[in-house]
């Protein structure tokens, strides 16, 4: 099957390279690999390698032996996914019907964390990164400044401003 | 995700890329600072994210600080919303990319802390996919670069952990950039005949490969030993080499630093009228880019080849100016006291020459090390100048 040979002037076409050929010739390898020697499910097998594959395109102008490439990536990404694995615990029978605790309060989360979204949407870019490196990933502010090139006064005034700015704009877009 | 679904994804991303090009290259041709823009619909895309990943990656050498500024505006795309709409690995990559850059941007603007913070916020992003080992290499080798300047050991362990993923992918270019990262702990350890043995085979590696870049990186390093083994002719072959790979792949930041590996080499010969005219446009090109820090070394050189020459109130001078910009950026305070104490030596009688040399030393060893007081009466305060060499900046 070719699935770009048939279009003619893609985008992925006008990045010169048969990525078509190149998943005919590596993907079926990858799989095989993942799956005879890491006794990978050939559906997960699959999965890893597409995820591979993706990650190629994202930077197939920096790898020079592809097939070398190809098969050292499929094999880290086949341990990384044992790992992964390995860690899974069966749940006992009694837990089978109970409700996954994350979702215990799914009803008052959900909207909070939607309208949580929107309001970084309607942000500054440096507002968004202000505001999530201090309330999302748990920057102090001292933190922030240093990310962000500025001062630590200024990042303590720009994350108020920020908060400010979220109030006004969310609450603006929702009226 | 079957092959139609994959190729989808793929076709999205590449127009993305294309639609975001121009957007990138108007951006950057309009000069407007990118620090707190609204971010259109449009630009929520992760082609956007790479396009200007990309800006940053390929201008550190000419416009760092516009770098810091284009890499930000990716990581607030990269980590907004949007990104959760692409299919694994995609959200990681844009994030740890993004972050990435922030981090190499951040190390060429003498942030360490900063570089090394947003590095390891990457590679633990590139972790979460098991596609991307490759990338958190890459990022681990990246942070290895800044732990060089901080913990030897931490960046020979790194180094060690990244070239592990390079030989299992068969990148042989890489694992050569471990092996320059080996020759650069054994040049602060002072070891520079371990460190020329070493960058001499990795160059020999390298003649194989097309790296120019890594290349002038190595011929830079090689210089800086060459001197300080007593190799003069060696040492300014080596640097004029690095500067005319650097020239020609029109990276003028490296350019400067050869040239200042010439001017070390001519200041360490007696040549200081020849060093200082190298010096001059070196500091002033430092100074444009906003790298106090390495003006201001640049500055301590120009002050010991002032001192050289007899012209002491040039050297004073020189020394105050470079004294008020570390306090002006905020830079060490131990670096500050090292030059106030210069400062006060230059106001009085005496033979300063020896310990220019030492404060020099210090201050350039204090971006390597933890901080340390400046004992002016320590004998071994002056000797090997550590490594200032070219970042090394990693490769994709």
């Amino acid at each position: 099957m070719s699935v770009v040979a048939d279009q003619e002037s893609t985008a992925l076409s006008r990045c010169g390279i048969d990525f078509d050929a190149v998943y005919n010739h590596n993907v079926p390898l990858m799989i095989g690999v993942a799956v005879d020697r890491f006794h990978v499910s050939e559906s997960d097998a699959q999965t890893l390698a597409h995820q591979v594959f993706l990650a190629f395109f994202l930077k197939f102008n920096d790898i020079r032996d592809r097939r070398a490439w190809f098969l050292g990536a499929i094999c880290n990404a086949c341990r990384h996914y044992l790992r992964m694995r390995s860690r899974d615990v069966e749940l006992s029978s009694e837990m089978v019907d109970k409700p996954d605790p994350k979702f215990a309060r799914i009803t008052d989360s959900l909207p909070d964390k939607i309208a949580a979204r929107e309001a970084f949407g309607c942000l500054t870019s440096r507002c968004q990164l202000a505001l999530r490196l201090h309330y999302l990933d748990g920057y102090s502010i001292p933190e922030i400044a240093a990310q962000l090139h500025i001062t630590p006064a200024y990042a303590k005034k720009l994350v108020a401003r920020c908060l400010r700015q979220a109030r006004e704009r969310y609450g603006r877009d929702r009226r | 995700m079957n092959k139609e679904q994959l190729f989808a994804v793929m076709e999205q991303i590449a127009e993305e890329r294309e639609a975001a090009r121009p957007i990138v290259r108007e951006l950057v041709a309009s000069g407007a600072s990118v620090d707190d823009i609204e971010i259109p619909e449009g630009w929520r895309t992760a082609g956007m994210v790479m396009e200007l990943c990309e800006f940053a990656y390929n201008h550190l050498e000419t416009e760092p600080t516009k770098c810091v500024s284009f890499s930000l505006l990716a990581l607030a795309i990269g980590t907004g919303s949007a990104s959760a709409n692409y299919p694994p690995p995609l959200s990681a990559y844009l994030r740890g990319r993004a972050w990435r850059e922030v981090g190499v941007a951040h190390r060429y603007m003498n942030d360490y802390d900063a570089a090394k913070h947003a590095l390891l916020t990457a590679e633990a992003s590139f972790r979460q996919e098991p596609a991307l080992s490759d990338e958190e290499a890459a990022t681990i080798y990246a942070r290895a670069g800044v732990s060089f300047l901080a913990v030897d050991g931490e960046a020979l362990a790194l180094t060690e952990a990244a070239r592990q993923t390079f030989a299992e992918i068969g990148d042989v270019r890489r694992q050569i950039h471990c092996d320059v990262i080996h020759a650069m702990v054994h040049w602060r350890r002072g070891d520079f005949d371990g460190a020329r043995i070493r960058y001499e085979s990795a160059l020999r590696q390298l003649s194989e490969l097309d790296d120019p870049y890594t290349i002038a990186t190595i011929c830079n390093g090689l210089g800086c030993m060459y001197r300080y083994l007593g190799r003069t002719s060696d040492a300014v072959t080596s640097h004029e080499r690095a500067r005319e790979i650097f020239q020609a792949l029109e990276m003028p930041i490296e350019v400067i630093r050869a040239n200042w590996g010439l001017a070390q080499v001519l200041l360490d010969s007696g040549h200081a009228h020849k060093a200082l005219s190298l010096l001059k446009p070196i500091r002033e090109y430092f100074l444009s880019l906003q790298m106090p820090e390495e003006a201001g070394e640049a500055g301590l050189h120009m002050v010991d080849a002032f001192v050289t020459i007899g012209q002491i109130e040039s050297a004073r001078k020189l020394a105050n100016e470079v004294l008020k910009e570390f306090v002006d950026a905020k830079l060490n305070v131990y670096a500050i006291t090292a030059l106030g104490y210069l400062r006060d030596l230059l106001e009085g009688n005496g033979n300063p020459r020896e310990t220019v040399s030492r404060v020099r030393s210090y201050v350039a060893k204090l971006q390597l090390r933890e901080a340390q007081l400046f004992l002016p009466l320590d004998e071994n305060g002056g000797a090997n100048e550590p490594a200032r060499a070219s970042p090394l900046r990693p490769s994709r």
